[in-house]
């Protein structure tokens, strides 16, 4: 009863805003309405409110973006016996159109996001559910299955409940007898080098006769053979910590219709665009955004939806939708949906308990992104999720945002190509004057800046979205239209995580990037040109012009971008804090760990004495480990020494040949969940909408010469490209 | 051909100064622009100076301004069987601008859609007289169209600029038919009345002479009978004078009418009759004589004179403005396309640098939406290759640029429905007039080679299957708007009824001026007002009222808006020619570069959003009365009684002087036009009429109550009160936000759980 009226307050304040809202009233009138409403959500927003003042903040913000969809539908259209100005134009609109209720759909999931982890009890240890842990491979290389599977026997859990599988595509019966020799053989070697390894780590191996379904086929196998109560789905790149387990299988129990508890997907390496822009480190990742915010979001709605790995899921779910769901090529996004349709609940814990691998190149960053693009497209197209029967309204809405995000190359296209109809064929599209400009168009720019800026500040900076938007566009246009006219065919490709960038490059997939700065440049040399020789509109060309130079600086940044960087170390080295030993010779000196790849640590000794620790010297790490595991030492190789004073700073490699040495390096790397999470929340930051602005202003410049020069001194983009391995793909 | 361009007419009449004949003759031979004339007319004998025949003049001014490269100005007028049927000639004075290149220009007169003069203008600074033998049967009993019209052309200058320096003046008192029979001067029926024609300065006048018309009951008959013969002869620029004898001599432009009873006419030595309404002979012309036992005789007689001229004006026609434009103005009751052929504009075809036409569109008294409307002009016209972008269409509505639209595009163009948004910020109700201006850039007239202007390649074309279009506006009735009132009469703005006129004297100039007001509200109103003349105000409680008089006959509560208390003569001098400027003071402190950043942005704001900063304030204010200058004559002034909702109208002057003068300007069509807001005041400097419009207004009624005008109603008086819109904006999106945190707390998992 009180929902109801709640409800119907709820519908009269909505009804009474949009029809203030849709008043044709006169530009005098926006302006200052306008003007007032901005500065006061630029004071709302300074006040850092919450609760109910966070939802008058977004009102506020609505009330700009409904007058300007209005003003937009009803006096900017050109005319329609025009139709060389009327087509694009209308193509702008309805990008503008779809942003507009993207923006809304996803105020909606974010309106009022859950806290990052809720309280649960970890249950006795005789309640604990049995657990099989699963770590689909397919053509990853050892090195990396045995630390993540190191890490995965390493979690804190009782022995006897859970069982770690590593569920081996790479070397199926079909891989095993195919028909080019070398891949037979190829196939042949890894299915005995990895069985092995799993007997050596006691994981249990598994592969199976033929390669359907891809991924979803491959955990499906799992699932017949094992018994768990509940599935732990790490990818082979995902190291979990200890306490992943721990964090998780809580809340199972206090819901049994829970299927799915999903944790972040958590990086310790920068993604090729990170890497390339020197971001890494200092701001936020892009992935921070969906992880730290909107699953948060979708949460509140009981929509936060698997996303492949890092989650635990209920068998007897799992089997009532007959397994994992493998129409799409977004298997993880598909099986939920099913799932949340079928009544089944899903809860996300916003904690780093996984750390994985970024792609390593533009190009597989790329593959990446389209396959999730195309997989939400079959989605959208196959399990429509609007009218999926089972969901609630809240439920529809969540996934639509989710799958219909994914259009962004349509709108972006537009965005970059809409002032080019102008400076270049002279059509007008969007006809307003320039003092209407400012006051709808710059208004509604503002306050979308304003509005993200509040929303997601210190998860995603300004102009990053742009920036990865447009820099996906590009390729996924293509990709798009593609899955649309035909979309069975796209198949599900790994991404590899183990390329890295030895020479600094061109991607190889750059040179539309040069192409689309060309032309931008060409538009902002036309606007300068038309500034001067048609001074009758040069309010317009300015307001054009102006957009193409945004579209311009966008562009430069997108240089950077794919301009790939070369790194000197292949793996990426964490922070870490952790006490310990090492000895050589006889000697034992007390020594902390400072940092640590997946091949090598640093660290520091204190000592003034001189001592044998010198390059080329073999040495005995010990640690204090967080897993039980026998106090064995860690054969090192010193690299480098360098005494600074009392303190001797030694750079050492691993000489990790046996099983035992995986599970400290895990140990060592992977088991502290807390050193993710300080690690996430040192470059939780908000520079603000001015400050953000500058700072990406400054990082475009600097890489539009960064890409430029590099085009100069790598010629062209598809020229020696050097991988240490190619991917293979299926 | 060559002789009617050479041979000018002398008539006896004409003085001396205007009987000039061309001084010089640049016509080349044989290519005298005449030869287009259709009907030849033939050269007039002069005609001796004692048997001058009757002149009805045309024009609606003292002078008809024609400017700029193709004006064109016209209007009908009324002629009687018996000069309709008479030899007439027609005379033409007129003077045009010294850098008007003749060979490249050409006047022409057309009566009846033919051309009756079609020459090269070659007066210069001098004036031309010419006269013409009109056809025969080229004049008709009843309505008669005349046209003037002039294309021009620059000597030496080709830029937009030097266009507005192309003028032909046409003289009044030089321009007029005359007839050759006598009977032409007289009239014989009532309906020939409307015949009554201008004088010398465009003015019509009806002179009631009624030797007792200070009775108690002869001034509401009186002003009956002015809206009467304002009714029957519905022309422009009408006063009426009321006097008790009789005028020394009649002339050109005036009707006497002889009121009273048979005692009072007594004295007048008129050839008696017995009919209430009958004419008679009087000096050169003829008279109207209304005549009863008593005033209710007088007053049935007149009923009759009202019932020959019944309503000829309903709701939603026309404008009747054919009688001084060019044609009668339609009416938009609620919004509504109109192709320009409607609206009276021909399809055209332009040679020249600045291109201008003219059309006039009638909008209803509770017209509402000049905060935030915008029609719209779909535009089907071509431009020549040679036309260069950086040309402008401009649309000028009511004397204010209201758009301006550059072309953007070379190598010429067929618009075709191409539509220009025009603001409505300065319709208002009643007739508006709406100006399109072409002004077309060329390479050629950036060279200027000799010659250039005298080009006759097409520039522009103008088609008028264009179309205005005029999107349903909001209507509310609010008062003060003395734009209705003078539009309508107040008809539609309240309730009909008798409305009470308050005289401050009864003596000749007040009632001259009741006569000449009334006569222009009925002809608004296309009615008589039902009218009770109240010796005081008291008495007319509920009902809308109409003082006239000067200040000092008039009680205060009826000028109460105006300030009419003059400054002291010694302060004005001072702030003329010296002592503090805080304007000057202003710009010097604001040359700072933040100030002038401030002072700059000011200015773009008003500039393009007509956003007044100074007077920016949270809540629409009352007004202060309105303070006269020290120029100020006539002025008229409405305030509204919100509880009854009645309108009190004063049409009033500071003196008798300024009074008398006022009858006669307050009957000018282009006066009474201008009047507008809460006030308006004739300024005698400037010889225009200045308004001040109203702040707070009252909402007099709503006719049309659904929704939808609801919304647009709204919207205006948001657009006007911007701050009660953002503020209205910023209360919705705080309301939405609790709501919207109400319900989203209730849906969805709880925070808490």
């Amino acid at each position: 009863m009180r929902l109801w009226l709640t409800i119907v307050v709820w519908a009269a304040c909505a009804l009474f805003m949009l029809s203030l809202a849709f008043l044709p009233i006169d530009a005098r009138t926006q302006l200052v309405t306008t003007f007032v409403v901005l500065l006061v959500v630029v004071v709302m927003k300074h006040l850092q409110l919450e609760g109910p003042g966070r939802l008058v903040l977004l009102a506020l913000g609505t009330s700009i973006v409904l007058r300007y969809v209005y003003w937009r539908t009803t006096s900017t259209l050109p005319p329609t016996n025009q139709l060389s100005n009327f087509i694009p134009g209308l193509l702008v609109y309805l990008a503008e159109m779809y942003s507009v209720f993207m923006l809304f759909v996803s105020l909606f999931v974010v309106s009022m996001p859950l806290p990052p982890t809720r309280p649960v009890a970890v249950p006795a240890e005789d309640d604990l559910p049995t657990v099989d842990i699963f770590v689909p491979t397919y053509n990853e290389d050892e090195a990396l299955l045995a630390n993540t599977l190191a890490a995965a026997r390493n979690i804190d859990y009782p022995a006897e409940k859970m069982t770690v599988w590593l569920l081996d595509d790479g070397s199926t019966e079909q891989k095993r007898n195919s028909k080019n020799m070398l891949d037979a053989k190829a196939a042949e070697a890894r299915h005995a080098s990895l069985q092995r390894l799993a007997e050596q780590l006691g994981v249990r191996y598994l592969t199976r006769s033929r390669n359907e379904h891809a991924k979803a086929g491959n955990l499906n196998n799992g699932l017949q053979h094992s018994t768990g109560d509940l599935v732990a789905v790490f990818d082979a790149d995902h190291a979990p910590t200890r306490d992943f387990l721990k964090k998780t299988v809580g809340y199972f129990n206090e819901d049994k219709r829970l299927f799915l508890v999903q944790t972040p997907h958590f990086f310790i390496n920068p993604d090729p665009i990170e890497r390339n822009l020197n971001t890494f480190g200092h701001s936020p990742s892009e992935n921070e955004m969906f992880y730290g915010i909107i699953q948060r979001g979708l949460d509140k709605w009981n929509a936060a939806f698997f996303c492949g790995s890092a989650a635990v899921l209920r068998r007897e779910a799992l089997n009532e939708a007959n397994g994992f769901s493998g129409l799409s090529i977004t298997e993880d996004c598909e099986t939920a949906l099913e799932l949340h349709s079928r009544g089944w609940n899903s809860i996300y814990v916003d904690t780093p308990l996984i750390a994985g691998l970024q792609p390593g190149t533009f190009a597989s960053f790329i593959g990446q992104r389209s396959r999730w693009a195309q997989g939400m497209m079959q989605i959208m197209r196959f399990r429509f999720p609007v009218f999926k029967r089972g969901l609630s309204l809240g439920q529809r809405l969540c996934y639509m945002s989710s799958t219909m995000f994914w259009l962004f190359p349509f709108p972006r296209m537009m965005f970059l190509l809409a002032p080019l109809f102008y400076l270049f064929f002279n059509l007008e599209i969007f006809t307003a004057s320039g003092g209407e400009f400012m006051a709808y168009t710059l208004s509604y720019m503002v306050v979308n800046l304003l509005i993200q800026n509040y929303l997601f500040g210190s998860f995603r900076w300004p102009w990053v979205s742009e920036l990865y938007e447009y820099v996906q566009s590009i390729h996924l246009f293509p990709a798009l239209i593609s899955v649309m006219l035909n979309p069975r065919k796209p198949t599900f490709k790994v991404t590899a995580k183990d390329e890295s960038i030895a020479e600094s490059r061109l991607s190889e997939i750059s040179a539309p990037f040069f192409l689309v700065f060309l032309v931008l440049v060409v538009g902002v040399l036309l606007t300068i040109y038309r500034l001067y020789a048609e001074p009758y509109k040069f309010d317009v060309t300015l307001v054009v012009g102006g957009w193409n130079l945004l579209n311009l600086v966008l562009a430069g940044a997108a240089l950077g971008a794919v301009a790939e960087r070369g790194e000197r170390q292949s793996s990426r080295r964490v922070e870490v804090n952790r006490k310990g030993t090492i000895t050589i010779g006889d000697t034992v000196y007390p020594a902390m760990v400072t940092d640590v790849s997946v091949n090598g640590a640093s660290l520091q000794v204190f000592t003034k004495e001189p001592t044998d620790l010198r390059a080329e010297a073999n040495a005995a790490l010990r640690f204090e480990a967080h897993g039980r595991l026998e106090d064995d030492p860690l054969p090192v190789n010193i690299r480098h020494v360098q005494q600074d004073g009392a303190i001797l700073t030694i750079g050492c490699r691993f000489l990790a040949d046996s099983i035992l040495h995986h599970k400290l390096i895990a140990d060592l790397m992977f088991a502290n969940s807390q050193q993710w999470v300080q690690f996430q929340q040192s470059r939780r930051t908000n520079p603000g909408v001015i400050g953000g602005t500058l700072r990406f202003l400054k990082i475009a410049l600097e890489q539009t010469f960064r890409g430029l020069h590099y085009l100069l001194r790598f010629g062209t983009p598809a020229a020696e490209i050097k991988k240490t391995r190619k991917a293979v793909q299926r | 051909m060559k002789i009617l361009s050479t041979t000018l007419l002398l008539l006896g009449l004409s003085t001396a100064a205007c009987a000039q004949s061309t001084p010089f003759d640049m016509t080349p031979e044989g290519a005298s622009p005449a030869a287009k004339v259709a009907t030849s007319p033939v050269p007039v004998a002069p005609v001796a100076p004692e048997t001058a025949p009757l002149r009805r003049y045309v024009l609606q001014s003292p002078t008809l301004r024609l400017q700029g490269e193709n004006p064109l100005k016209g209007w009908t007028f009324i002629a009687t069987p018996e000069q309709a049927s008479s030899e007439a000639t027609f005379d033409l004075g007129y003077r045009n601008a010294i850098v008007v290149a003749p060979e490249a220009s050409r006047l022409t007169v057309v009566v009846n859609e033919t051309p009756i003069i079609a020459q090269e203008l070659r007066g210069g600074e001098f004036n031309q007289h010419l006269a013409v033998k009109l056809p025969a049967g080229i004049l008709k009993p009843g309505v008669n169209r005349v046209r003037f019209q002039v294309e021009q052309r620059h000597r030496t200058d080709c830029t937009q600029e030097s266009t507005y320096d192309l003028w032909t003046d046409i003289d009044a008192a030089q321009t007029y038919f005359s007839f050759q029979s006598p009977a032409a001067g007289t009239f014989a029926r009532l309906e020939d009345l409307a015949a009554i024609g201008p004088d010398t300065e465009g003015r019509s006048h009806f002179r009631i002479v009624a030797p007792s018309f200070a009775g108690r009951e002869a001034a509401p008959v009186l002003l009956k009978l002015a809206q009467g013969l304002s009714l029957a002869s519905a022309s422009p620029n009408l006063s009426f004078s009321i006097a008790s004898t009789l005028p020394a001599t009649s002339s050109a432009g005036e009707i006497v009418v002889i009121v009273g009873t048979p005692d009072d006419l007594a004295g007048l030595n008129l050839p008696s009759n017995s009919k209430p309404l009958s004419i008679t002979p009087f000096k050169d012309g003829s008279a109207l004589v209304v005549s009863a036992t008593d005033w209710h005789g007088i007053e049935a007689a007149i009923e009759s004179l009202l019932a020959a001229s019944a309503s000829r004006k309903s709701d939603g026609a026309a404008f009747q403005t054919s009688r001084w434009r060019m044609t009668d103005t339609p009416m938009v009751e609620r919004g509504g396309k109109l192709t320009l052929a409607e609206l009276g504009v021909p399809s055209e075809e332009f040679f020249g640098r600045r291109f201008s036409t003219e059309f006039s569109v009638g909008l209803p008294g509770d017209f509402y939406a000049n905060n935030y409307g915008t029609a719209t002009l779909m535009l089907d016209a071509a431009y020549a290759q040679s036309v260069l972008p950086g040309s402008n269409l401009n649309v000028i509505v009511n004397g204010n640029l209201a758009t301006t639209m550059p072309i953007t595009s070379a190598g010429g163009a067929v618009l075709k429905q191409y539509p220009i948004r025009i603001t409505m910020r300065h319709f208002r109700p009643g007739v508006n007039t709406i100006a399109f201006e072409g002004l077309l850039k060329t390479a050629e007239d950036i060279v200027c080679a000799p010659g250039a202007t005298m080009e006759h390649k097409s520039r522009f074309a103008l088609f008028n299957t264009s179309e205005l279009v005029i999107p349903p506006f909001a209507k509310l009735s609010l008062g003060p708007n003395l734009a209705t009132t003078a539009s309508f009469g107040f008809r539609n703005q309240t309730q009909p009824g008798v409305t009470a006129v308050l005289l401050g004297r009864t003596d000749e100039p007040t009632l001259s001026l009741a006569a000449t007001a009334l006569g222009k509200l009925a002809l608004a109103a296309g009615r008589p007002l039902a009218i009770d003349v109240v010796p005081s105000l008291d008495r007319a409680a509920g009902v809308n009222t109409l003082a006239f008089g000067t200040v000092g006959t008039l009680p205060p509560e009826t000028t109460a808006d105006i300030d009419y208390t003059l400054p002291q003569a010694s302060a004005t001098a001072e702030r003329a020619t010296g002592g503090a400027d805080a304007q000057a003071w202003n710009d010097k402190v604001s040359s700072s570069l933040v100030g002038s950043a401030f002072a700059g942005a000011a200015r773009w704001a008003k500039n393009t959003f007509n956003l007044d900063l100074a007077a920016f304030s949270i809540w629409p204010g009352r007004q202060a009365p309105l303070r006269l200058p020290e120029t100020a004559g006539l002025f008229v002034s409405q305030s509204v009684n919100p509880a009854t909702k009645t309108l009190h109208t004063t049409i009033a002057a500071p003196t008798e002087a300024s009074l008398e003068t006022g009858i006669a300007a307050i009957g000018d069509q282009r006066n009474w036009d201008a009047i507008d807001g809460r006030a308006s005041f004739l300024d005698m400097s400037k010889d225009r009429m200045e308004s001040a419009p109203a702040a707070g207004r009252t909402v007099l009624a709503l006719e049309v109550a659904s929704f939808s005008n609801l919304r647009l109603v709204l919207t205006n008086w948001l657009s006007g009160n911007f701050t009660v819109y953002a503020m209205a904006m910023i209360v919705a999106a705080t309301l939405l936000g609790l709501s919207t945190h109400a319900l989203l707390s209730k849906l969805g998992r709880r925070n808490d759980d």
